[in-house]
């Protein structure tokens, strides 16, 4: 029985391990606005080194609010006779081979070797934009996203259609009246000023910038993710020397309101040197992201909701009431990094070297009670597990002991764009890395937690070590990839796209499914999996 | 009383040098912010995005203009610039419309880019291409001796027979840096760097554009013949002042 109830217990987390890998897979593609290029009347290159990914001139023209740097234009809101918006569509085909390390079993219908292939077109969808100016002072931006994905829920296939809001917000820009974006005021949900943009980046969605997508948990913060809230921003150069600031408040989560009364700071300071020369300019830059979140309300984690803690209350069941969280507890963490970009020009071509260092901690992102009842195995997904599904408790002799889990990572990404032919074709080779402590497989303070404990299971008490299938994880600490694009723009509107990957590891977070308490999820923090990757990536993107 | 009008001499002499210094300094400051990027941190066309721009920048120490009304050999006006400046140079070129650049910021940066040419301030006034009095009407008669000249003088062979930009010699066309060009489609006024009107199409044949492959036709064929030029071009391809399409 012990067997079988592992053999489900691993079955569900290969599922929801395949569900990551496929919400890894979620587009989030960004792409140049033409109704920009329209009202300019301008190629895309002039603002963008490859698309979507901006150049310099580019980026002054983002900061200025859509203008162009040292002008402000004057027309009045009410005299706008034209909102500009655009749209892009886009479809990937993916052939990806996906090799499990784990002992685990596939779910049904998938290959039991271990070995996982994905061929397929997949992402379709399309983007609506629009952005621009609407008076002397006030700019915009909405992204409006549409698109097909591909999701595994009990080990079936699906694919959804997603819709989403990305980014709307609007701002004053240019409060000083400098023309060159001094001094501005956002509003709304945003990208934050990071030093690389998520959204503008040329890698497809195979391959985001895995440091700033980290989250100990389901639902917690991602640096990456548009928040919402506000945000003072600006650049001022001093002769060939330029200064861009952010400091931005905003909700962390935002995938509902924020379930904390704090808020979440963010900042950002870059100092960028040009050069005449080969050398065009350097830049380098710190961001710190400092907030508060409470673990147990964030959506999709497994802390308990008010069913569970009823059911779990019910004496006859327990014998007495266990204290498991049902107050909201906020918990601090941090992000710091360093950030360096290079613009060279050499024989003619020009290469932007750039790189990432990111360090980041939670203070505490294990809020259970080590007492805690767990459910020792289950099966089937549905609600009440059926015959496979028990449940389990501690030691109810001891006192409340709660279980304070710190998460740390650091990571980064190294990466180079290319220039081969102007206009027409990009080479984009980078390097991403992770490395994870304190996640679920590791020991806290020096012990593993929840051994040597006493359980019941249908009756039977049984002793020995945390049940929790630490082999499944393979006590795996680092997440490397590297990723390599060609882009090719044949003609202004049109983007091909081929790239190839290798990612050794994941991170993931298996989602019990709902109603379901398991405190080796339950501690619901990322782990590193065994699961390795690779893949062969088309993409065609068209833009209007 | 002689004292006193030297120290004034004197100190007019000085205003003016310190308003041109300043002037210089702010327009220093424009170009820094507004056109480095392409044209470069000393004016040499090769700022930091230029690399992967289609047409390349200008190279402001070379004093080469592609857009203006003087004789060939001479510096375009001062006008010429601020109209560059001000509406760009077609949608094909990366030469954005700074129409919203401040009038004081224009003329600024304007004395800024000339102070980069040193026969700006030495060179003698330069002179100004011949404009007829009146235009003179299209006629089918100037359309179809206009067709004799753009067959007799080859433009054919860069624009092409029907003007698409696709003659034989296009693919072998370099500007003066050696960077790849291609002749605009006729047929798509937008795409052309002076303008449009019937009057931007006499300048721009009479002048050439400097740096590029289109050649001045001043002393080749008479203003008379010119506008023959352009009235079979205005006929045949070109909608004057036609936008791209929306």
């Amino acid at each position: 029985m012990i067997h079988n109830s592992h053999f489900q217990h691993r079955v569900r987390l290969f599922h929801v391990l395949m569900v990551f890998v496929f919400l890894g897979l979620l587009p989030k593609a960004a792409f140049a606005i033409p109704a920009f290029g329209r009202k300019y009347g301008k190629p895309c290159q002039t603002c963008h080194v490859a698309i979507p990914k901006l150049n310099d001139f580019g980026e002054r023209v983002r900061v200025n609010g859509y203008q162009l740097p040292g002008t402000i234009e004057e027309t009045a809101p009410w005299s706008i006779q034209a909102v500009h918006f655009s749209g892009m569509l886009h479809e990937m085909f993916v052939d990806r081979t996906i090799k499990s390390g784990m002992a685990a079993v596939p779910p049904t219908g998938l290959p039991a070797n271990g070995q996982y292939d994905v061929n397929s077109f997949r992402d379709m969808g399309g983007h609506i934009w629009m952005g621009g100016v609407l008076g002397k002072h006030l700019s915009f931006f909405s992204s409006f996203g549409i698109e097909q994905e591909l999701e595994v829920e009990g080990g079936r296939f699906k694919s959804p259609t997603s819709v989403h809001w990305e980014q709307a917000f609007f701002a004053y820009n240019n409060v000083l009246s400098s023309g060159s974006g001094l001094l501005n005021f956002r509003f709304g949900r945003f990208e934050l000023e990071l030093p690389f943009s998520s959204l503008r980046r040329l890698s497809s969605a195979l391959a985001p910038y895995e440091v700033y997508n980290i989250r100990p948990v389901q639902g917690a913060v991602s640096l990456s993710a548009p928040k919402v809230g506000m945000s003072i921003y600006g650049v001022h150069s001093f002769g060939l020397s330029r200064i861009r600031y952010d400091l931005s408040v905003v909700n962390g989560t935002n995938a509902h309101f924020d379930t904390n009364l704090n808020k979440d700071l963010y900042a950002r300071l870059a100092w960028s040197q040009y050069f005449a020369g080969p050398l065009k300019k350097v830049t380098v830059g710190g961001l710190g992201y400092f907030g508060t979140q409470n673990l147990r309300d964030l959506p999709g984690n497994p802390f308990p909701n008010e069913a569970m803690i009823e059911y779990w209350q019910e004496p006859e069941i327990l014998g007495e009431t266990f204290n498991v969280h049902t107050t909201p507890e906020n918990v601090n963490f941090n992000r710091l990094g360093v950030d360096a970009s290079i613009d060279l020009v050499l024989f003619g071509y020009h290469l932007n070297f750039f790189g990432q260092y990111l360090v980041g901690h939670d203070d505490d992102i294990d809020m259970t009670d080590k007492r805690m009842p767990y459910f020792a195995g289950g099966g089937g997904g549905d609600e009440g597990g059926g015959d496979h599904l028990h449940k389990a408790m501690t030691s109810a002799s001891e006192g409340i002991e709660w279980l304070t889990r710190p998460f740390d990572y650091t990571g980064g990404f190294v990466g180079v764009d290319l220039v081969l032919i102007p206009t027409k074709l990009y080479l984009s080779p980078r390097l991403d890395w992770v490395n994870v402590t304190n996640q679920w497989a590791d020991k806290v303070n020096g012990a593993y937690l929840r051994q040597n404990i006493s359980y019941v299971v249908e009756g039977d008490t049984l002793s020995g070590s945390d049940i929790m299938p630490r082999n499944m994880t393979g006590g795996e600490t680092d997440i490397t990839r590297w990723v390599v694009q060609l882009h090719y723009h044949p003609i202004q509107p049109v983007v091909f796209m081929l790239e190839y990957g290798r990612q050794d590891n994941l991170f993931g977070y298996p989602e019990p499914p709902e109603r379901m308490y398991n405190p080796s999820w339950a501690a619901g923090m990322g782990r590193v999996v065994s699961v390795d990757s690779s893949w062969l990536m088309f993409m065609v993107m068209f833009a209007f | 009383m002689k004292h006193f009008i030297g120290i004034v001499l004197l100190f007019t002499v000085l205003s003016l040098v310190a308003a041109q210094d300043l002037d210089l300094k702010r327009g220093r400051k424009v170009y820094l912010d507004s056109c480095s990027p392409c044209h470069g941190i000393t004016g040499k066309g090769d700022g930091i995005v230029a690399a992967n721009l289609y047409v390349k920048p200008r190279d402001f120490t070379l004093g080469q203009y592609k857009i203006k009304s003087t004789i060939d050999g001479d510096l375009p006006l001062h006008e010429d610039l601020y109209t560059t400046l001000s509406k760009g140079m077609g949608q094909r070129n990366s030469m954005l419309a700074w129409a919203h650049l401040r009038g004081d910021d224009r003329e600024a940066v304007l004395a800024y880019i000339k102070s980069l040419y040193p026969r700006f301030a030495t060179d003698e006034p330069p002179q100004v291409i011949s404009y007829p009095a009146v235009v003179p009407p299209m006629t089918a008669k100037t359309i179809r001796q206009g067709k004799t000249w753009y067959e007799g003088i080859e433009c054919g062979k860069c624009h092409g027979l029907s003007g698409h930009g696709d003659g034989p010699s296009t693919a072998a066309l370099r500007d003066e840096q050696g960077h790849k060009i291609t002749p605009p489609d006729l047929n798509k006024p937008w795409l052309f760097i002076g303008g449009s009107t019937r009057m931007d199409l006499f300048r721009t044949i009479k002048t050439g554009i400097a740096g590029s492959a289109m050649p001045s036709l001043d002393g080749i064929i008479t203003d008379d013949q010119i506008w023959e030029l352009v009235d079979y071009l205005a006929h045949e391809f070109v909608q004057p002042g036609e936008q791209a399409p929306r």
